[in-house]
């Protein structure tokens, strides 16, 4: 009796576990641009700062407020997954006029997993920026499939 | 006269006769005896039953998988074996994907079980290797992706080829049930030779024959009915020698 009983729940236990990957999203699907902050030396030398930021927002209208008021070392913000191109608003505290920054990329629907369904990738082509308080900037890393690692370096 | 005793291992040899090669020569080293077995080609047609449990086990998937094999020459099988596979799957919200393809494996089983001497049964455990080969077309019909910021994605993925090949080895029995009959389960495990996710934004699910397609590596398990078709006999001679003459 003990053996049947462990049996069907062995059973279902391998008939559950058969669309677990179906039922449950597992993976981290956050796929965002990360734009980190730097202290420009000189020509060769930098150190990563943090930022006082106003605010950050979407350059479309009407704007979407992603960052406001704080201090941060980098962000993360969405791209535009329905065009080649998202443009963003940076007004730092220090500053009276804020920065655009438009970002030119190509974009992929990839299924990520059958729990979690489909996600945009993009690989940056171009950036283009104004030069209020940037400095310079430079794309460290073209391709955006996560939210962990920095695409994007400003210098200020 | 001498007489060689040597023994087949085969799963229908039976020992006509043996012939002794240096019988003109008693005192000669070695000496070469030439065994003549019989072997039956049967053609041997599978149904794999665990395929049946599919549906239950993955709601939207379908499989069904036959073989054939046939003893090329004593204790060495040769074996085709053929599949289709098909997936639905409907993630409210989120997509449906659809998929369908076929599979193919070629390869050999070297039966270990020592032949029936009366040549009654065909038992046999064995061990083996295929190579597999699996096409699979995929729909996404609809995907959906929420973005608060700049809008909501929608869309589809018309229909897409995807190929994968594999090498996987293989134990199992066989069993014999009735006159033409057999029952027999066999273990696998298979290793993906190329990379199929590659190709495609959408990676297999499933890859037909093979197994899950996030996985490099897949284990299996089949249970299969087989029938057996009697469709020739061929006398085969092996060829051995000994160190020693027999003397009658």
């Amino acid at each position: 009796m003990r053996f049947r009983l462990w049996t069907i729940v062995c059973l279902l236990m391998i008939i559950s576990a058969c669309n677990q990957d179906i039922k449950i999203c597992e993976e981290p699907t956050d796929v965002k641009l990360t734009i980190g902050f730097y202290h420009k030396i000189d020509s060769t030398q930098y150190n990563d700062t943090s930022l006082s930021i106003a605010y950050v927002q979407t350059l479309h209208q009407p704007p979407v407020l992603l960052v406001d008021t704080s201090t941060l070392q980098s962000i993360s913000v969405p791209l535009n997954q329905l065009a080649d191109s998202s443009g963003f608003i940076i007004q730092p505290d220090s500053a009276n006029v804020a920065d655009t920054i438009l970002i030119y990329y190509a974009r992929q629907q990839k299924l990520l997993s059958p729990g979690c369904g489909f996600v945009t990738f993009f690989t940056i082509d171009t950036i283009h920026y104004t030069t209020h308080h940037i400095d310079s900037a430079s794309v460290v890393n073209k391709s955006v499939i996560n939210i962990h690692e920095e695409h994007i370096r400003l210098f200020y | 006269m001498h007489i060689g005793h040597a023994q087949q291992k085969t799963d229908t040899a039976a020992v006509q006769k043996d012939t002794l090669s240096a019988a003109e020569h008693p005192g000669s080293q070695p000496v070469r005896h030439d065994s003549v077995i019989l072997v039956s080609h049967d053609l041997r047609l599978g149904i794999d039953l665990s395929r049946i449990a599919m549906p239950f086990l993955q709601p939207g998937r379908r499989d069904v998988e036959a073989s054939a094999d046939m003893q090329i020459i004593p204790n060495l099988y040769g074996v085709v074996e053929l599949g289709y596979h098909q997936m639905q799957i409907n993630k409210s919200g989120l997509f449906e994907y659809h998929s369908h393809g076929y599979f193919y494996r070629i390869g050999m089983d070297k039966n270990i079980l020592p032949p029936d001497p009366n040549h009654q049964r065909h038992d046999i455990a064995y061990f083996g290797f295929r190579l597999g080969h699996a096409v699979l077309q995929q729909t996404v019909n609809s995907y959906h992706i929420t973005d608060t910021v700049w809008g909501n994605v929608d869309g589809s993925i018309p229909q897409q080829a995807v190929q994968g090949f594999w090498l996987e080895i293989v134990a199992g029995l066989k069993i014999q049930i009735a006159k033409y009959v057999d029952l027999g389960w066999s273990v696998r495990g298979r290793t993906l030779l190329n990379h199929p996710e590659r190709k495609t934004n959408v990676p297999p699910y499933v890859i037909p024959g093979f197994g899950k397609g996030s996985n490099r590596q897949a284990f299996d398990f089949n249970y299969s009915v087989f029938f057996r078709i009697p469709l020739f006999q061929s006398h085969y001679t092996i060829h051995k020698k000994t160190t020693s003459s027999l003397k009658g």
